[in-house]
C-alpha cells in the first residue's frame, strides 16, 4: 500500500498537503484564488450587490425603462427583460450555488462512504447488494432522475438536491469500497477483528481513517462536476422554480434573449465554468500532490 | 511509407472531388419542382384531428381541412355562409333550416349533403353525452335533425337558441363526409375505430387542403385540393400548393427559423424580438385575439376566501406595467370577463392599482400580514412567466408573499379543478388562458365560472344568482339577443363586485411573416384562433 | 483471443438485472405524480360520460391493478421490448424513443469524431512537453474544457455563429428538403442524404449538425486531452520506450508506436464510458439548437405528465449507458493483450 503514503489523517495533515500544494502548483494557487472568491461571493453576495432586490428576483419598479440595458458603468452586467441588474443576480445567487454543492457531495460522501465501507468489511450478501444497489444509480444520470422526481414532486430545491444525491452516492460507494477492501485485508485490520474489538470501532478507527482521505479530495474536484450537472438541471427547468436566484436560473431566463441580449446568459454562465474550473484545479493538484501514481477516477465532468 | 501516404492523399481528393461534383452539378437540378410552399410554425404539438371531438390545438389543421355552415364574422359580429348558402329560424328559435351549397365535394370526391350535415352534428353531440369529450355540448339543445332533401337540413331544439352561431363554432361544428365512416372500418360514428382513423392522419373534410402528412408532434403537411369549391370565389393564383405546419414549442425556435428563412409565417416569437424583425422587413401583423388571460382568485381557500382580501390583491396588481413590462406592449388590458370585442363585453370594469386603497382592503379583511399565496400558472408561456414575477414583485410591498407554482397545462388543469375536491390543494390564484369555442359570451361565462362547471371554474366560485344569470340570458340568445347581453353585463358586474376573477390581458398575437408570403388581414379570424385561411395567401416566388 | 464468452453471458445478465432495479425504481418514482394519467389517455372527458370513460382508460392503461403487479406487468413488457404507449404522442413509447434516438446519436457521434482525436492530439503534445508551460496550460485548457456548461457553450455557440449570419437551426432545411424529396430512413440524416445521393440535403445537415457538435465535443476533448496526456507520459518513462529512444529510434515513432499505443486501450474504456454520459449533453444541447431528438422528449415527458414516456426515457438512457460501457470493456479487451475478460 504505497499509496498510503502522504495521505494525511488529520485536518492538520490536510493543512500540510494543501500547503505543499500551494508551493509547488501554479495550477492550484488559480484554483484556490477561484474557490476562495467564489465563497467570499457567497458570504457578501446580498450585502455587496448594487440592487439586492434585483438580485433576490425581484422585479423592480421602473422595470419599463431599465429592462435590457447593454452592460455599461451603472450595471456592469447589463439587466435582463424585467429589468433587473444581472450582476446583482449573479452575486446573489453564489449562495444557492454553494449551497447546492456543498450539500449534494457532503450527503452523497456520507451515504457512499457508508456503504463502500459496509460492502468491503461484512462482504457477502451485503457486499453483493449495495454493489447492485450502487450499479443500477450509476446507470441513471441526475438528469433523468431529476425528470422523474419533477414529475413525482413538482419543481423545487428538493428536486435539484435528491436528484444529484442519488447519482452521485454510487461514485462515493464504489471507490471507497475499493479502498476499503484493501484496507480489510491488512493484517492489522484482521488481528483486530480476531482480538474482539468491535465492528463498530474497527471500522471507524482504522478502515474509515485510511478510506476518506483520497474520497475527500476526489469530493473537492466534485464539487465543480457537481455545480454542472446541478446548473443544468435547473438550466432546464427541472429543478429550482424561475424565479430562484441562482446561476442556471438566470442562463435560462436569458435563453429568449439570446440573440438580442446575450449578456443575461453569458455572465452567469461564466461564474459557474469559474467555479467549476476552480474546484477541479484544486482537486486535481491536491491529488497529484498526494499520490502522483494513484489514477484517476475518470468521471463524468471530471 | 512516404510514398504511400501521398498516393492514399491524391486517391482521397480524388474521390472527394468526384463525388461532389456529382452531389452539387447532376442531382440538385433535376429535383427541385416548382412547389409553392409556406411553412407556419405552430407552438404546440396537435392533440388530435378528429373534427367531432377534438377541442384543443387540432383547430388550427381542422381549420383549413374541414369546413363548417357558417363561419362567423367579429367585426359585424354576424354569421356569413360557408357550406349552408342561407338559413333561417322559426319565430321562436326552437326551429333552424340550413340550406346547403350545392357542388361541394368531400376530398375523397364524394358530394356534400344533408345526410352529411346530419351525421357530423349529432355524431359531435353524442360523443359528448356518451363521453363527455370534445365541444359536442354546443350542439346540447339539438333535439332531432331531420333530412329534408339532399340540400335541405331542418334541425329541432329542446329550448330556444342561436343555432347559427353554433353553426360557426370553432370546435365540434365541422362537417365531414360519411364516407369515411366505411374507410375507417367503423360499425357506427361513435365507434372508436372511426377516431383512431382520423387521429392517425385521415380526413374526410372538404376544405381547401387536404392533410397529407401527419405527425402530430413535429409536422403536419397540407396540400392543396383542387376541387375545392371556393377557388373561383377566392381568385387567388398564388395561393399555396403545399402547407407545412411545423411543431415549434419555443419562441426562439421560431426567431430563428425566420432568420434562416426556414419558416415563412411565425405565430410565437419572443415578444422582445418583435422590433427587431420589423426592422429586418418582416411582416408584422398584430391580430388582436380573443385569447385571454383570465385571473381566478379561489374562493373556497384562506385567504382569497375573504372578499376584502381578493380585492385587496386585485388593487395591488400593477395593471400599467403589465401591457409595457411583461407584454411588451403586446396586449390589451382586460375588463371585465370578455375580450374586447367579442359580444358581451363590457367596458368600465378594471381595478385601480391603488396601495393605498389595497391597504385599506387588507385592514379591513382581517387577514394579518406576511400572508402568503400560491400563484399556479402556465409555464412555457414567456407573457405569464414575466406577469408572475411582476406580481410576486409588487405584492411583496404589501408584505404578500407569492409562491410562484408553473407547471405545464394538463398539471394547471389538475391542480385548478382540485378547488371542488380539495380547496386547500388549490392554489389561491390560477390564470385561465381561454379562447371561445363559439361566439357566445356563455362560452367564457359558463365555462369559468358557473357551478356546474366543475372543469374550468377554477375560482370554486358558487353563486346561484350569478348562474340563474347566465342561464337565462343563454336561453334568451334565441329570441331577444340585445336582452340577454344586458343579463351577460350584469353577470359580470358581480364577479367584479366580488372580485372572483378578471380578464387580465387580451392577448395581441404578433404573427411574423417572411418576405417570400403575402398574408392578407381576411385570413386571420380571431374567433378560430392560430388559423390561417390558407387560400387567401399568397406566395411570391 | 483475451475475451471469453462465459464473460460475455454474464455481463449480459448482470446489465439485465440492473436494467430491472432501473425499471423498477423509474416506475415507482414516477407512478407517484400527482395528476391521473387515465384522465388524459381518456382525453379530458367532462360530461355525464366522463367517469366511465376515465374507469375504462384506467383499466387499458393497467392502472387498477395494486402497485407490486403493475410494475411485474410492467417489466415483463420491458423484457420484450414494449415500453407501453405514449401519452403524449398516442403511439408506442419503443417506436417514439427510436425514432428520436437517432438524431441524438447522429449529434453525439459527432462529437465524439471532433472531441476525441482533438483531444488526443494535444493529449500527446503536453506529454511531449511535459513540465513545461505549454503542458501546464494544455492541462488547464484540458480541464476548462470539460468544466465548461455544455448549455451555456452551446448558447455561446449559437449567439457567435448568429451574429455572423449563420443561423444553426434545426437538423435540415424544410423546403430543401421538400424540393428534393428527401426522406428519412435511419435517421441519420447524413447517412440517408448520402444513401440517396442528395448533397444539398447532405451539406444543409452537417452545417446544422457542426455547431451543436462542437459544444458537445467539449467534454470529450477536455478528457481525452488529460487522460492522453497523462498515459502517455507513463509510457514514456516505460524502460523500453528509453530502450527504444537509446537505439535510436525516431521520437515520432516512439510516441506514437509505443507511448500511444500503450495508451490507447486506457483510452478507448475511459471515451466509451464518458459517450454514455454525454447522451444528456446532447440532450441538453438539441434543446439550445432547437434539434429534434431525445432531449425533446424530456420537455414532452413533463408537459405532457406522460409517465410512460418518463420511463422510457429513463431505461433507455440506462440501457444505453450499460451497453456502451459493455462494448468500451469489450473494445479494451480486443485491443489489449494485457486485458482478459
Amino acid at each position: 500500500m504505497s499509496a498510503l503514503r502522504g495521505r494525511f489523517n488529520s485536518a492538520a495533515g490536510f493543512l500540510d498537503l494543501a500547503r505543499r500544494a500551494w508551493r509547488r502548483s501554479t495550477r492550484f494557487r488559480v484554483g484556490s484564488l477561484l474557490v476562495a472568491a467564489m465563497v467570499a461571493m457567497a458570504v457578501l453576495g446580498p450585502y455587496v450587490a448594487p440592487y439586492p432586490s434585483d438580485g433576490w428576483g425581484l422585479v423592480p419598479r421602473n422595470a419599463a425603462e431599465r429592462a435590457g440595458k447593454p452592460p455599461c458603468l451603472e450595471f456592469p452586467f447589463g439587466t435582463d427583460n424585467l429589468g433587473r441588474d444581472v450582476l446583482s443576480r449573479v452575486l446573489v445567487g453564489a449562495r444557492l450555488a454553494l449551497l447546492q454543492i456543498a450539500l449534494v457531495v457532503s450527503v452523497s460522501l456520507a451515504l457512499g462512504l457508508f456503504v463502500g465501507v459496509c460492502a468491503a468489511y461484512y462482504r457477502g450478501p451485503v457486499e453483493a447488494l449495495l454493489n447492485y444497489a450502487a450499479e443500477v444509480f450509476l446507470a441513471l444520470p441526475a438528469m433523468v432522475i431529476a425528470l422523474a422526481l419533477r414529475l413525482a414532486l413538482g419543481q423545487g430545491f428538493h428536486v435539484v438536491v435528491t436528484s444529484l444525491i442519488l447519482s452521485w452516492w454510487p461514485w462515493y460507494a464504489r471507490s471507497s469500497y475499493v479502498y476499503a477492501r484493501a484496507v480489510v485485508e491488512m493484517e492489522y485490520v484482521l488481528l483486530a477483528r480476531l482480538a474482539g474489538v468491535p465492528d463498530r470501532t474497527v471500522l471507524l478507527r482504522h478502515v474509515v481513517v485510511n478510506v476518506l482521505p483520497p474520497v475527500l479530495v476526489q469530493a473537492i474536484t466534485d464539487l465543480g462536476s457537481v455545480l454542472l450537472e446541478a446548473s443544468a438541471i435547473n438550466f432546464l427547468g427541472l429543478g429550482l422554480p424561475p424565479d430562484a436566484p441562482d446561476w442556471g436560473i438566470v442562463v435560462q431566463n436569458g435563453f429568449k434573449y439570446i440573440v438580442s441580449m446575450p449578456w443575461v446568459s453569458m455572465f452567469p454562465g461564466a461564474f459557474i465554468l469559474a467555479t467549476a474550473l476552480g474546484f477541479s484545479l484544486v482537486g486535481d493538484s491536491l491529488r497529484e500532490e498526494m499520490d502522483p501514481k494513484m489514477r484517476r477516477r475518470w468521471k463524468l465532468w471530471f | 511509407m512516404r510514398r504511400g501516404v501521398l498516393a492514399a492523399v491524391i486517391a482521397a481528393v480524388i474521390v472527394a472531388g468526384a463525388l461532389s461534383t456529382y452531389f452539387l452539378l447532376y442531382l440538385p437540378s433535376q429535383r427541385r419542382g416548382k412547389v409553392k410552399t409556406v411553412v407556419y410554425a405552430y407552438p404546440d404539438k396537435i392533440t388530435g384531428i378528429d373534427p367531432s371531438i377534438e377541442d384543443d390545438t387540432g383547430i388550427v389543421v381542422i381549420g383549413s381541412v374541414y369546413e363548417t355552415l357558417l363561419r362567423y364574422d367579429p367585426i359585424r359580429n354576424v354569421t356569413v355562409p360557408v357550406l349552408a348558402e342561407s338559413w333561417e329560424s322559426s319565430e321562436n328559435g326552437t326551429v333552424w333550416v340550413f340550406r346547403l351549397r350545392r357542388g361541394v365535394v368531400f376530398h375523397d370526391g364524394t358530394p356534400l349533403n344533408a345526410t352529411a350535415v346530419k351525421l357530423s352534428i349529432e355524431r359531435a353531440r353524442d360523443v359528448y353525452r356518451e363521453t363527455g369529450r370534445g365541444c359536442g355540448y354546443i350542439w346540447d339543445a339539438v333535439e332531432e335533425v331531420e333530412v329534408v332533401d339532399d340540400y335541405t337540413v331542418r334541425v329541432k331544439l329542446s329550448y330556444p337558441q342561436r343555432l347559427d352561431l353554433m353553426a360557426a363554432a370553432s370546435y365540434a361544428a365541422y362537417v365531414f363526409s360519411p364516407s369515411a365512416l366505411a374507410r375507417a372500418g367503423a360499425k357506427g360514428p361513435l365507434d372508436p375505430k372511426l377516431e383512431e382513423w382520423f387521429n392517425s392522419g385521415n380526413d374526410a373534410g372538404s376544405g381547401p387542403y387536404y392533410v397529407e402528412y401527419y405527425s402530430p408532434e413535429s409536422e403536419v403537411r397540407l396540400r392543396k385540393f383542387e376541387k375545392w369549391w371556393g377557388w373561383s370565389l377566392v381568385n387567388n393564383p398564388d395561393a399555396p400548393d403545399v402547407v407545412v405546419i411545423k411543431i415549434r414549442p419555443d419562441p426562439l425556435d421560431q426567431y430563428n427559423g425566420l432568420l434562416a428563412g426556414e419558416i415563412d409565417i411565425a405565430s410565437s416569437v419572443p415578444r422582445a424580438n418583435v422590433r427587431d424583425l420589423a426592422a429586418r422587413g418582416f411582416k408584422v401583423i398584430n391580430l388582436t385575439t380573443f385569447h385571454n388571460y383570465i385571473l381566478l382568485l379561489n374562493v373556497r381557500r384562506y385567504p382569497t376566501s375573504v372578499r376584502e382580501f381578493r380585492l385587496a390583491l386585485l388593487h395591488a396588481i400593477p395593471w400599467d406595467e403589465i401591457v409595457n413590462v411583461a407584454l411588451k406592449g403586446f396586449g390589451k388590458r382586460g375588463s371585465g370577463i370578455l375580450p374586447h370585442g367579442f359580444p358581451g363585453h363590457v367596458e368600465g370594469l378594471r381595478y385601480s392599482y391603488n396601495l393605498t386603497l389595497a391597504r385599506e382592503y387588507l385592514k379591513r379583511s382581517g387577514v394579518g400580514p406576511g400572508a402568503t399565496v400560491e400563484f399556479v400558472y402556465q409555464s412555457d408561456y414567456e407573457e405569464n412567466e414575466a406577469f408572475a414575477q411582476l406580481l410576486k414583485s409588487r405584492l411583496a410591498e404589501l408584505n404578500i408573499t407569492v409562491v410562484l407554482k408553473p407547471m405545464p397545462w394538463t398539471a394547471v388543469k389538475d391542480a385548478g379543478k382540485e378547488v371542488w375536491t380539495n380547496p386547500d390543494a388549490a392554489p389561491h390564484l390560477i390564470i385561465s388562458d381561454w379562447w371561445p369555442t363559439m361566439p357566445s359570451p356563455y362560452d367564457y361565462l359558463y365555462s369559468l365560472l358557473h357551478s356546474e362547471s366543475t372543469e374550468w371554474n377554477w375560482a370554486g366560485y358558487n353563486n346561484t344568482e350569478f348562474d340563474e344569470l347566465v342561464d337565462k340570458a343563454y336561453k334568451l340568445e334565441g329570441a331577444d339577443y340585445a336582452e340577454a347581453l344586458r343579463l351577460y353585463a350584469e353577470a359580470q358586474r358581480i364577479v367584479h363586485e366580488e372580485g372572483v376573477a378578471v380578464n387580465l390581458w387580451d392577448e395581441v398575437r404578433p404573427f411574423v411573416v417572411g418576405g417570400r408570403v403575402e398574408v392578407p388581414e381576411n385570413a386571420l379570424n380571431p374567433l378560430y384562433m392560430f388559423v390561417i385561411r390558407f387560400e387567401y395567401v399568397r406566395v411570391k416566388e | 483471443m483475451p475475451l471469453s464468452l462465459n464473460y460475455l453471458v454474464k455481463r449480459l445478465l448482470w446489465s439485465v438485472a440492473v436494467l430491472v432495479g432501473v425499471v423498477v425504481f423509474s416506475y415507482v418514482v414516477i407512478i407517484l405524480s400527482p395528476g391521473d394519467p387515465a384522465v388524459k389517455w381518456a382525453g379530458n372527458p367532462r360530461g355525464p360520460g366522463a367517469a366511465k370513460a376515465v374507469e375504462e382508460a384506467r383499466r387499458e392503461l393497467g392502472l387498477d391493478l395494486p402497485l407490486h403487479l403493475q410494475v411485474l406487468n410492467f417489466l415483463k413488457m420491458v423484457l420484450t421490448g414494449d415500453l407501453g404507449y405514449s401519452i403524449a404522442y398516442r403511439q408506442p413509447v419503443f417506436a417514439v424513443l427510436t425514432r428520436n434516438l437517432a438524431a441524438t446519436l447522429e449529434l453525439l457521434f459527432a462529437a465524439y469524431l471532433i472531441g476525441v482525436p482533438l483531444g488526443s492530439l494535444l493529449g500527446v503534445a503536453a506529454a511531449m512537453r511535459r513540465g513545461g508551460s505549454v503542458d501546464g496550460l494544455l492541462q488547464t485548457l484540458g480541464l476548462a474544457l470539460a468544466s465548461t456548461p455544455t448549455f451555456w457553450l452551446g448558447m455561446a455557440v449559437f449567439a457567435v455563429l448568429f451574429s455572423a449570419g449563420f443561423p444553426a437551426y434545426g437538423r435540415v432545411s424544410t423546403g430543401l428538403a421538400l424540393a428534393t424529396g428527401f426522406q428519412a430512413i435511419t435517421g441519420f440524416y447524413l447517412l440517408d442524404a448520402l444513401l440517396q445521393l442528395n448533397a444539398p440535403v447532405f451539406f444543409d445537415a452537417l452545417a446544422r449538425l457542426l455547431p451543436p457538435a462542437l459544444a458537445v465535443a467539449a467534454y470529450p476533448t477536455g478528457l481525452c486531452l488529460r487522460l492522453s496526456r497523462a498515459l502517455v507520459a507513463d509510457a514514456l518513462l516505460e524502460e523500453y520506450v528509453r530502450a527504444a529512444v537509446a537505439w535510436g529510434v525516431k521520437r515520432r515513432v516512439v510516441v506514437w508506436k509505443y507511448a500511444f499505443r500503450a495508451a490507447l486501450p486506457g483510452l478507448v474504456q475511459v471515451a466509451g464510458t464518458a459517450f454514455a454520459y454525454s447522451l444528456i449533453d446532447a440532450m441538453v444541447v438539441e434543446y439550445v439548437f432547437g434539434r429534434e431528438g431525445l432531449g425533446r422528449l424530456l420537455f414532452d415527458a413533463i408537459a405532457f405528465s406522460d409517465f410512460k414516456l418518463a420511463v422510457g426515457l429513463l431505461v433507455l438512457v440506462a440501457a444505453f449507458y450499460l451497453a456502451v460501457n459493455t462494448l468500451a470493456d469489450v473494445a479494451q479487451a480486443l485491443i489489449d493483450p494485457r486485458v482478459r475478460l
